[in-house]
């Protein structure tokens, strides 16, 4: 049974133990005919432990990744066509590749993969555990001469000599040693870095925990992004609790360019103030689960800070006043029967026609304009939109003035990530077994000696036989060495 | 004299004369080309080495933030890396007609990057983090395997297919097809778990960086391609017994994939790594 786990790396044997199931299919049809469901059972199975499927699925998703990273993802359809055109765009929604990586035939290669891992594993791990642990002493000299790589010793001295010599020999090479006397020879297994077998399983483990940490990440975790202004609390309702930013700022390298920005935090949970942090890139804040991180910032597209308004008069033309504003206050203006609040601000003027509203089409100041209300004479007359780029194209009628936006200052805003993942330890834990599992698969080999010593006419003959599961130029060099030491 | 630039060109040229010479070294058998051509790469090494060190002084941090410098990394790694196969089997020495060639050419590529990319910038908050030092070294140590053994890959195909032809070739001084093969697998086999870390690692940074360890950027996505084609090679050889030349086409696709990965990407398809 010890050379169960070698014969495993046999490609023939392989292919031979992947036919078991199609040879016991076989007899099974025979015994009784039509027994349709073992064959379809079987026959699924064989091809869910195959590692034909996964390479093909490696193949699959690498294909399908590929795709996602040509194509942008998540456009609006428009976008899409003016890129490609119609016929195109058919195939690209046909087939979802405007969202490759969430949509369901990429799914299902996932899912695919992981059916095949654990089946493959279940498959394989008593096979490896065996070849992991076997010990047996119990061999002749022919089975040592059977191996690949395998010698004769000549030995001057007796067989306890011999033995002594080969602990020593392997013992300094740090090998584990086995033996059983026998009457008329000694048998001795050596081994070494047999824990190198358990690489592979370790890591197939670990890929399926990455896999249901990503689907618990997916599942229950949440991520968005929100602009928080100085002083305004934002209340976090996956944690209920509040969080102010009560001050945003940026540092900047000599040569202008931006060194970090920063944000301090204060935590508002049950009224009270709990804790505080200054975040900046690279260094979040975390509560209760609840991680927020520094990611951009920005200018405000719907308030204001200052408005500059100028105000003048239509039949003179002479400038009345220029007016600075506070945002949603209302203010007189000296020497005039005038009250103007500035209402509302979009920094990108969009209308839509089906909802009659008015909005900011992006965070860009591409095309501001202010909603003023005008109080003139005791009463509102109008609630007019002027707007920066385009003064005086819509003159209001019933108002003895004109008025300009001249100008504005609008807050920043520290824009933040705001994220709760459940799933995250558990990828954390599967990729640290992932390293583990790869470091021990590929540095540690499971080297093995089966070394007979009998006595023969003149001296003692020592026939030793090994193998290794990987690295078997390093394991000729090995043997050579140990050879050469006799 | 220290400056960083002065030793980038010192190297580029020290690479170009040590490619030469083992190319050199190849058609004539005279053992003192093949021993001027190890002192040529152990010189420009060193030089690499203390372009690397000057680049850190003048700008304080970890020599690999931008494409240029990282280009500079992997041809130091890819040329340690030689030079440990070249001190550990000397009669392996015909290699480095190939390897220190792919070093050299690493370099080239560099220096023909338009100045704007060569200087040192200061980083830009999201590179400000240790996990940086840590995520491009375990990168680059995999990008340094996977070179090496796409140079080998192909010079298995070459052999290969002398070997098949018999008769007196251009080949016959390299080691054995089933050497090259050998050595190509333990390359991938190293680079393989300096990648996988490498992703990790980057996984843990954005994930505190950015509040996300995967979002599917094109870079995430190739390197997960990349891993895919290295992950399929294994597959393919350890279970199912793939030797020769298909897993020297597997070593192949797999470092153009990389190519792509590291300079395609970069140039051809936005995202958050845009920087390198």
């Amino acid at each position: 049974m010890h050379l169960c786990g070698e014969l495993l790396q046999n490609p023939a044997l392989i292919g031979f133990l992947d036919n078991i199931p199609g040879m016991v299919y076989a007899i099974k049809l025979h015994r009784k005919k039509g027994g349709k469901v073992t064959i379809s059972v079987q026959k699924i199975y064989n091809f869910l432990c195959s590692v034909k499927l996964a390479v093909t699925l490696f193949f699959l998703l690498a294909i399908g990744s590929i795709a996602g990273t040509l194509i942008e993802q998540g456009l609006p359809p428009e976008e899409y066509i003016k890129e490609y055109g119609e016929r195109w765009y058919y195939w690209i929604s046909l087939l979802r590749l405007t969202d490759v990586y969430h949509n369901w035939w990429f799914s299902l290669l996932l899912a695919l993969l992981a059916i095949n891992l654990a089946v493959c594993l279940s498959k394989r791990l008593p096979y490896i555990w065996r070849a992991y642990s076997a010990v047996d002493c119990d061999f002749t000299h022919n089975l040592v001469e059977n191996f690949k790589h395998h010698t004769v010793i000549q030995f001057q001295g007796n067989i306890e000599e011999a033995k002594r010599k080969v602990e020593d020999i392997l013992k300094g090479r740090k090998y584990k040693l086995w033996f059983e006397n026998n009457p008329q020879n000694i048998s001795i297994l050596a081994a070494k870095g047999a824990i190198g077998r358990l690489g592979s399983p370790i890591s197939h483990i670990s890929i399926f925990l990455i896999l249901i940490g990503a689907v618990l990440s997916s599942a229950v975790g949440f991520r968005s992004f929100y602009p928080f202004f100085e002083g305004e609390p934002v209340y976090i309702q996956e944690g209920n609790f509040s969080v102010v930013m009560d001050k945003f700022w940026i540092d900047y390298y000599e040569n202008g360019g931006i060194k970090d920005y920063f944000s301090n935090l204060s935590v508002i949970d049950n009224g009270k103030m709990v804790t505080t942090k200054t975040i900046q890139v690279n260094d979040p804040l975390q509560y209760k689960g609840v991680w927020f991180y520094q990611s951009s910032y920005g200018t405000a597209w719907d308030r204001l800070d200052k408005v500059y308004i100028r105000i003048t008069d239509k039949k003179s033309g002479k400038v009345v006043a220029d007016e600075t504003l506070d945002f949603r206050k209302e203010k007189g203006v000296a020497g005039t029967d005038l009250r103007l609040t500035a209402s509302n601000f979009v920094s990108h003027f969009a209308f839509d026609s089906q909802t009659k509203q008015i909005f900011a089409k992006s965070a860009e100041h591409e095309n501001p304009a202010v909603q003023l209300e005008i109080n003139e004479g005791g009463k509102l007359i109008a609630t007019p939109w002027i707007f920066y780029k385009y003064p005086n194209m819509f003159p209001i009628e019933k108002s003895k003035y004109n008025f300009v936006l001249a100008g504005y200052t609008a807050p920043q805003y520290s824009g933040l990530q705001i994220a709760k993942d459940p799933g995250v330890n558990l990828v954390w834990a599967g990729s640290i077994l992932l390293m583990v599992g790869l470091f021990v698969s590929f540095f540690i080999f499971h080297r093995r000696f089966w070394i007979k010593i009998e006595p023969s006419e003149k001296n003692t003959l020592i026939y030793i036989g090994g193998i290794t599961n990987k690295d078997h130029f390093g394991f000729e060099k090995e043997m050579d060495g140990i050879i050469k030491s006799f | 004299m220290f400056n960083s630039y002065f030793l980038f060109d010192i190297i580029f040229w020290v690479y170009l004369i040590a490619a030469c010479c083992y190319i050199f070294y190849l058609s004539i058998r005279k053992e003192i080309v093949g021993h001027l051509a190890f002192a040529l790469t152990v010189i420009g090494w060193l030089g690499n080495t203390a372009a690397l060190a000057a680049r850190t002084m003048e700008t304080g941090r970890a020599p690999y933030a931008n494409l240029y410098e990282t280009m500079i990394l992997l041809s130091w790694l890819i040329v340690m890396c030689y030079l440990v196969i070249e001190i550990k089997y000397l009669r392996l020495r015909v290699l480095g007609a190939i390897i220190v060639s792919i070093a050299f050419l690493a370099i080239g590529a560099a220096a023909m990057l338009p100045y704007r990319y060569q200087v040192a910038e200061p980083l830009i908050p999201a590179l400000q983090s240790n996990w940086l030092i840590l995520h491009v070294i375990t990168t680059f140590v995999g990008y340094a395997g996977f070179a090496v053994a796409f140079g080998l890959g192909i010079l298995y195909l070459f052999k290969e297919r002398a070997e098949r032809k018999k008769g007196f070739s251009f080949f016959d001084r390299f080691p054995s097809a089933e050497l090259l093969d050998d050595l190509g697998y333990r390359f991938i086999a190293l680079g393989f778990p300096f990648v996988t870390l490498g992703i990790i690692l980057g996984a843990i940074w954005a994930n505190y960086a950015w509040g996300g360890y995967w979002s599917w950027d094109p870079k995430e996505t190739w390197s997960l391609i990349v891993w895919f084609i290295y992950a399929g090679y294994f597959h393919g050889r350890l279970v199912r017994g793939w030797r020769g030349r298909k897993t020297a086409y597997f070593s192949i696709i797999g470092f153009l994939a990389v190519i792509f990965l590291y300079w395609g990407v970069s140039f051809v398809l936005p995202g958050l790594h845009a920087y390198a």
